[in-house]
C-alpha cells in the first residue's frame, strides 16, 4: 500500500527520516513511536508529500506521491491544526470535506451518527468556529475529518494528545473498529501503552532512523518500555 | 529587560521583514524631518495664514486639534507592549517592577517622539524670546504634560478595549464628532482651548495639566496592577458563527466553485481579508481626487483604470497564498487537484476584476474617456495582472493570520510586494508608450486589451504552467506557513 524506499531527509545537516526500505500493507494499523525529533511527522509529511526528500520516494499504491495527485482521493490525514479550516464551524467543515468526496449531506449526516459519543455533543450543531474551539475538541473535528470519504490509508499524528482519558479510550474504540483488511492506518503516539493497544505493529523510530519493526505480541509493550528506559 | 530586545531582534519578522523594517524606518525619519520643517517654520506660517492673531495663541489652537487626531490615530494604530509582558508574570520578577517596566517603556515611542520636533524648534524662535523665562518654560512643560496626557489616555483605551470595547467606541466616536463641530465651525472647540492655554502658564492653573496627568498615570498603574492576569488579555472572541456564504450558482457544481465559496467565506470571516475588501472598494471613489491629472495625462488615465477595476487584486492578490497558510495542508491533501486550486483563484481574482468594472460604471457620466479606458484595462487585469500575482505568490509567499487586526499590519509582506508595483503599473504603460508617441492614444488602449483577452484565452494553458511552478515550490510554502511564531 506504502512504500518508502531510500527515503532521506536532513534539515541543516541534522538527518530528520533515513529509511532503506519500509512497506506498509493492506489490513494493518501501525503505531509509530520515538521520542521527540525522532521523525514520527517528518516520516507522515513524507507520506503526504509535504517535504521534498533528499532522495527516495515515497510511493502509494505503487504511484510516486509527488509525481501524481491520485492518492489525495483515498487518503485521509490529521496532522496538525493546518488541517482545520479554522473559520468554519466543524458542520461546515465535514460538509466541505464530503463534498470534496462528492458525498451527500444525508450519507455524511449518517456516517456522522457513529461518533456521537465522542463528540459529546460539543461538536454537532455547535454555531462556533473551529478556531474557538477547545483543542481537544479541535483534534476531533480534524481526526473524524480525516475518516470522512472512508479513506483507505489514514494516517494521524498523537491522535491521543490532548483529549480526556474517556475520550481516548472511545477513539481507540474507533480506530479498532474502522480498520478493516482493505485499509492501512498510521498512528503515532507517545503514549507506549495506548499505541500498542490499538496496533499491530510497530515501528520504532530514532533519528529518522527504524530500530525496531515489530509484530505485536503480548510481549511487545514490555520490550518498548525497556527500550525507553535504556534510551 | 534583555528578554525584551532579544525577542525583538531574533523574531522571524526582524530578519525576513529586514526590508519592511528599513522602509518604515525610512518612512519614520521622512516624517520626523517634516516635522522639524514645520516646528520651524510654523511661526511663519501662522504670521502669514492668521496675520491678526498672536502666534503663540493661534499655535495653541492648532496644537490642541493635533491631540484630538492624534488620540484618534493613536487608538487605530498605535500598540501597546502590554500583551508582550504575559509569559514573564510566573518567572520570579515583582510585578510592581514589570508594570513600571510597561509604563517607561510605553513612554518611548514614535507617536511621543513626532510633536517634539514640531514644538522644540517653536519653542526656541517663538516662544522664548516672545515671553519671560518663567512664562515660557511653562509653557513647554504644559505642552509637554498634554503630549504625555494623549499618550496614557490611548493607554487606558487601549487596555479597557480588551474589557469593554463598547466604551471606547463611544469615546471614539465623541472625539471624532468633536473634530468634525469644529472643523465645519460649528464650535471653536481649538479657540476655547487656545485661550485656556494661553492664560494657563500665566496663572496657578498651571498646575491642572500635571494634576491630570498624575491622575491618569495613577489610573493606568492601577488598571495594570488589576489585569496582570493572561485571561484579561484574551479577547473571549467565540463569536457565533454567522451562516455559510453561498452563493446559489456555486453551491453545486465543481470543485473549483467549492473552492471559490470556501474563499469567499474565509474573507468574510476573518477581519484583515475583510478589511482589505472594504479598503478595495473604499479605493474606487478615491480615482475622483485626481480627475484633472486622468484628463490630462493619458498615462494617469491608464493607472487609475488599474486601481479601480484592480484594486482588490492589487490589494489582496498581494497575499493571494498567503490567506490560506492556517489551513494550507488541508488544501495540499485532501482531495482537491492543485489545478482546481489555482483555477479557483485565477477566477475569484477575474470575478473581482468584473464586478469592480461594473460598480465604477458611473463614472462615465464624469467623463466617457473613464469608461473607455477602464473597459479596455480590465481585459488586461483578468488575463494579465491575475497571473502576475498568482506566479508571484508561489515565490514570496509567508504565514499570516487572516483575523489578525489589519491596521498597519505588515505581517506577510516583503520588499518584494512594494517592488512589483513597480512593474504592474510600467508595464502597461511601456506597451502603451509607442502608441500614444505616434498619437493613437485609443489604439493603445486596444492593444492592451487584446493582450488581456489573449490570456484570458489561454488562461487554461497558463493555470497549467503556474501549477508546474506550484508543484516545485509547494514544500516551501507548506514549510514557510508552518513555522509558528
Amino acid at each position: 500500500m506504502i512504500r518508502l524506499e531510500q527515503v532521506k531527509k536532513t534539515y541543516q545537516g541534522q538527518t530528520a527520516l533515513e529509511i532503506e526500505n519500509l512497506a506498509c500493507h493492506k489490513g494493518e494499523i501501525i503505531g509509530v513511536v520515538g521520542n521527540n525529533g525522532a521523525g514520527k511527522t517528518t516520516l507522515f509529511n513524507a507520506i503526504l508529500d509535504l517535504i521534498r526528500l533528499d532522495t527516495g520516494t515515497a510511493y502509494s499504491k505503487d504511484e510516486d506521491v509527488s509525481a501524481s495527485e491520485l492518492w489525495k482521493s483515498y487518503t485521509g490525514s490529521y496532522i496538525s491544526e493546518q488541517f482545520l479550516l479554522d473559520f468554519y464551524t466543524p458542520d461546515e467543515y465535514f460538509t466541505f470535506i464530503s463534498q470534496l468526496h462528492q458525498i451527500s449531506q444525508i450519507h455524511l449526516d449518517q456516517f456522522l451518527l457513529q461518533f456521537d459519543e465522542l463528540f459529546n455533543q460539543e461538536i454537532r450543531g455547535v454555531k462556533k468556529y473551529i478556531r474557538d474551539l477547545s483543542k481537544g475538541n479541535q483534534k476531533k473535528t480534524g481526526i473524524v475529518g480525516a475518516l470522512i470519504g472512508d479513506p483507505e490509508v489514514i494516517i494521524l499524528d498523537e491522535p491521543f494528545a490532548n483529549l480526556d482519558p474517556t475520550t481516548q479510550i472511545r477513539l481507540k474504540h474507533i480506530i479498532k473498529s474502522i480498520s478493516d483488511p482493505d485499509k492501512t492506518i498510521l498512528i503515532s503516539s507517545h503514549d507506549l501503552s495506548q499505541v500498542t493497544e490499538v496496533s499491530d505493529r510497530i515501528i520504532l523510530l530514532e533519528s529518522g532512523q527504524v530500530i525496531k519493526d515489530l509484530q505485536k505480541t503480548a510481549e511487545t509493550l514490555k520490550e518498548l518500555e525497556l527500550y525507553f528506559n535504556v534510551a | 529587560m534583555r528578554a525584551q530586545w532579544l525577542e525583538f531582534r531574533r523574531s522571524p519578522t526582524f530578519k525576513q521583514g529586514l526590508g519592511i523594517n528599513i522602509l518604515l524606518g525610512f518612512l519614520g525619519v521622512y516624517m520626523l524631518i517634516n516635522a522639524l520643517v514645520v516646528g520651524f517654520a510654523a511661526s511663519f506660517i501662522i504670521a502669514e495664514y492668521y496675520p491678526e492673531q498672536d502666534i503663540i495663541h493661534k499655535f495653541g489652537g492648532l496644537f490642541a486639534s493635533y491631540l484630538a487626531i492624534d488620540l484618534v490615530v493613536r487608538y487605530l494604530i498605535q500598540k501597546f507592549p502590554v500583551i508582550s509582558i504575559t509569559k514573564y508574570l510566573t518567572l520570579n520578577i515583582k510585578k510592581l517592577s514589570l508594570i513600571r517596566y510597561l509604563l517607561v517603556r510605553s513612554i518611548f515611542n514614535f507617536y511621543n517622539l513626532l510633536p517634539l520636533f514640531v514644538i522644540i524648534p517653536f519653542f526656541f524662535i517663538q516662544v522664548l524670546p516672545d515671553m519671560t523665562a518663567a512664562g515660557s518654560i511653562m509653557w513647554l512643560l504644559t505642552m509637554l504634560c498634554l503630549i504625555y496626557l494623549n499618550h496614557f489616555i490611548s493607554f487606558w483605551l487601549y487596555i479597557k478595549s480588551f474589557k469593554q470595547p463598547v466604551v471606547t467606541y463611544i469615546i471614539i466616536a465623541v472625539l471624532l464628532v468633536l473634530i468634525l463641530a469644529e472643523y465645519k465651525g460649528w464650535l471653536s472647540i481649538s479657540g476655547f482651548l487656545s485661550d485656556v492655554m494661553v492664560n494657563i502658564y500665566s496663572t496657578a492653573l498651571v498646575s491642572i495639566p500635571f494634576l491630570v496627568l498624575t491622575a491618569i498615570i495613577s489610573i493606568v498603574y492601577r488598571v495594570l496592577r488589576d489585569s496582570t492576569y493572561l485571561e484579561d488579555h484574551q479577547k473571549s472572541n467565540a463569536k457565533f458563527a454567522s451562516a455559510t456564504i453561498g452563493l446559489p450558482f456555486l453551491t453545486k457544481g465543481s470543485k473549483v466553485s467549492q473552492l471559490i465559496q470556501l474563499e469567499i467565506n474565509m474573507i468574510w470571516r476573518n477581519k484583515r481579508a475583510k478589511l482589505f475588501l472594504i479598503m478595495s472598494l473604499a479605493l474606487v471613489p478615491y480615482v475622483l481626487l485626481w480627475l484633472e491629472d486622468i484628463k490630462e495625462s493619458i498615462f494617469f488615465l491608464i493607472i487609475s483604470s488599474l486601481f479601480m477595476t484592480g484594486s482588490f487584486m492589487l490589494n489582496y492578490g498581494q497575499l493571494i497564498f498567503s490567506w490560506n497558510s492556517q489551513h494550507f495542508n488541508l488544501l495540499m491533501t485532501h482531495k482537491i487537484e492543485l489545478e482546481d486550486y489555482i483555477l479557483a483563484k485565477y477566477y475569484l481574482l477575474a470575478a473581482s476584476c468584473i464586478i469592480l468594472y461594473f460598480i465604477s460604471l458611473p463614472l462615465a457620466f464624469i467623463d466617457s474617456l473613464i469608461l473607455w479606458s477602464n473597459s479596455c484595462i480590465v481585459f488586461y487585469c483578468v488575463g494579465v495582472v491575475t497571473f502576475i500575482y498568482i506566479w508571484l505568490g508561489i515565490y514570496f509567499s509567508k504565514r499570516i493570520d487572516a483575523n489578525a487586526s489589519g491596521f498597519f499590519n505588515y505581517e506577510g509582506f516583503s520588499i518584494a510586494h512594494f517592488i512589483v508595483m513597480i512593474p504592474i503599473i510600467v508595464i502597461p504603460i511601456l506597451i502603451h508608450l509607442p502608441f500614444s508617441l505616434l498619437g493613437y492614444d485609443h489604439f493603445g488602449l486596444v492593444i492592451l486589451a487584446a493582450i488581456g483577452i489573449a490570456g484570458i484565452l489561454c488562461h487554461k494553458l497558463l493555470v497549467r504552467q503556474v501549477v508546474k511552478a506550484l508543484q516545485k515550490k509547494k514544500y516551501k510554502l507548506v514549510n514557510a506557513f508552518s513555522s509558528t511564531t
